[in-house]
């Protein structure tokens, strides 16, 4: 489904990412983890070509999406570290845009219905930018639901979630995960990590350190190579 | 989707609405300033009114075009738009009719005090300038939209986009001044039809040149 090959990247003659080639395929849900700045994101707006790579290929359905057709890309959804909205439009105004350029028309009824799920009844229509940011977190994943994606790369799917929040975005992950549906998630929860997803990568000094199925590593050696 | 990605940028605006009111507020006040501080007779102000009047659309669409891309900045708002399987060459050609629909909204309402204080009189055929004006703003706003997805990335974004955008706009302006001025002095179009080629050349070549590049020039 997804094919990585070779992918290096450079910040100002700095490489971060070295050569990393890896695979996913439909049904696998991947936690990439790693020390700060060791480039996971990057990796990830990568996936997304939102980030140009110095070098490799990224294969997503027999195309590569850097030479192939924009459409080609379709089914791919990027969730990243910022909001990725716009702030002086409201939430359903958001979600609408999203959903269109993602070739989706969704009925204003069904938006508003899917922020309700996610416990966002109020202020639907004041500006995004008065949002908490557990309440922008709550914002990706009513977009994330409305959205027929088959892959999706998840930058750090709890950052600012309280715990009520936390438990409505595990609901949503565990949907989609007996869908089948292919997800890569940046996270430093390793053990949510190791316990949600089936594979594990452990980003560090550019290359995969680790790449195993989740069963078969233990938290303690992830912890000793995260500290 | 080229209406979408329109829609979401008319919609920002009427949100916000910083673009037009950067834009407004420094036309006006460049009409007010020359009208107050230089005291020159009518004849000297109908010589220099058209250029005069190119240089504020210029200058205040710098000020709307790096609003335009600010507001795409916030949030990472623009990974949305790229990450989406949407051509890039879309989402550059919906930048420059939005910004170009943005301008001439801003246009309406500086024209009539520019007209007024400079105390012109105009010509009668104004469906001539009306096209003129268009093709400059779409020649200023291909241009514009083309250096702004460049310099977006950019740290010091609002200094690098006057920096790359005058100069590349410069034989486009020349071609307004020009054309705006034989309207304005009553010369027959033949004789500066040129002008008005020149700028259809312009708003062209940088149309495609946008369609073309902007997918190399937004990543990161």
């Amino acid at each position: 489904m997804l094919s990585v090959a070779n992918i290096s990247k450079s910040f100002y003659h700095n490489p971060v990412l070295k050569n990393l080639s890896f695979r996913v395929d439909d049904g696998d849900v991947i936690a990439l983890t790693g020390k700060n700045g060791v480039g996971k994101s990057t990796l990830l707006r990568i996936l997304a070509r939102i980030s140009h790579p110095d070098g490799g290929t990224v294969i997503y359905n027999g195309v590569d999406i850097f030479k192939g057709q924009a459409s080609a890309r379709s089914g791919i959804l990027y969730l990243g570290h910022e909001p990725g909205l716009y702030p002086s439009l409201s939430a359903i105004e958001n979600i609408e845009f999203a959903c269109r350029i993602h070739g989706n028309y969704p009925i204003e009824e069904n938006i508003i219905t899917a922020l309700k799920n996610i416990g966002l009844s109020k202020q639907i229509k004041d500006p995004i930018k008065i949002y908490s940011k557990g309440m922008l977190q709550r914002l990706k994943y009513a977009l994330a639901n409305l959205l027929p994606w088959s892959m999706l790369f998840f930058d750090e799917p709890f950052s600012g979630l309280d715990i009520e929040g936390r438990n409505l975005a595990l609901g949503y992950l565990n949907a989609w995960k007996a869908n089948d549906r292919a997800m890569i998630f940046v996270t430093h929860d390793v053990e949510w990590g190791l316990s949600f997803c089936n594979r594990l990568l452990l980003l560090e000094a550019g290359s995969f350190k680790i790449d195993q199925n989740a069963d078969s590593i233990d938290v303690k050696t992830i912890m000793s190579g995260l500290q | 989707m080229f209406w979408s990605l329109v829609r979401k940028d008319l919609l920002l605006e009427l949100r916000t609405k910083e673009i037009t009111i950067s834009m407004l507020a420094f036309g006006l006040a460049t009409i007010l300033i020359y009208a107050l501080a230089f005291s020159v007779s009518p004849a000297m102000y109908r010589s220099f009114a058209p250029g005069l009047f190119w240089v504020i659309i210029l200058f205040a669409s710098a000020l709307g075009l790096h609003r335009m891309f600010v507001l795409e900045k916030e949030f990472d708002a623009f990974s949305l738009s790229i990450s989406a399987p949407v051509d890039r060459g879309i989402i550059f050609l919906a930048k420059w009719i939005s910004g170009t629909i943005l301008l001439i909204i801003s246009e309406i309402v500086i024209i009539p005090p520019f007209v007024v204080f400079m105390g012109l009189s105009l010509p009668n055929n104004w469906l001539i300038m009306i096209m003129i004006i268009i093709i400059g703003n779409l020649g200023i706003m291909a241009i514009g939209s083309l250096v702004s997805g460049l310099a977006m990335r950019a740290k010091m974004s609002e200094i690098l986009l006057p920096i790359l955008l005058f100069p590349l706009v410069s034989p486009l302006l020349i071609g307004s001044v020009k054309a705006t001025n034989g309207w304005f002095q009553g010369i027959p179009f033949m004789n500066w039809q040129f002008w008005v080629l020149l700028m259809i050349t312009f708003v062209v070549v940088f149309a495609l040149l946008g369609y073309t590049i902007f997918d190399h020039i937004t990543e990161e």
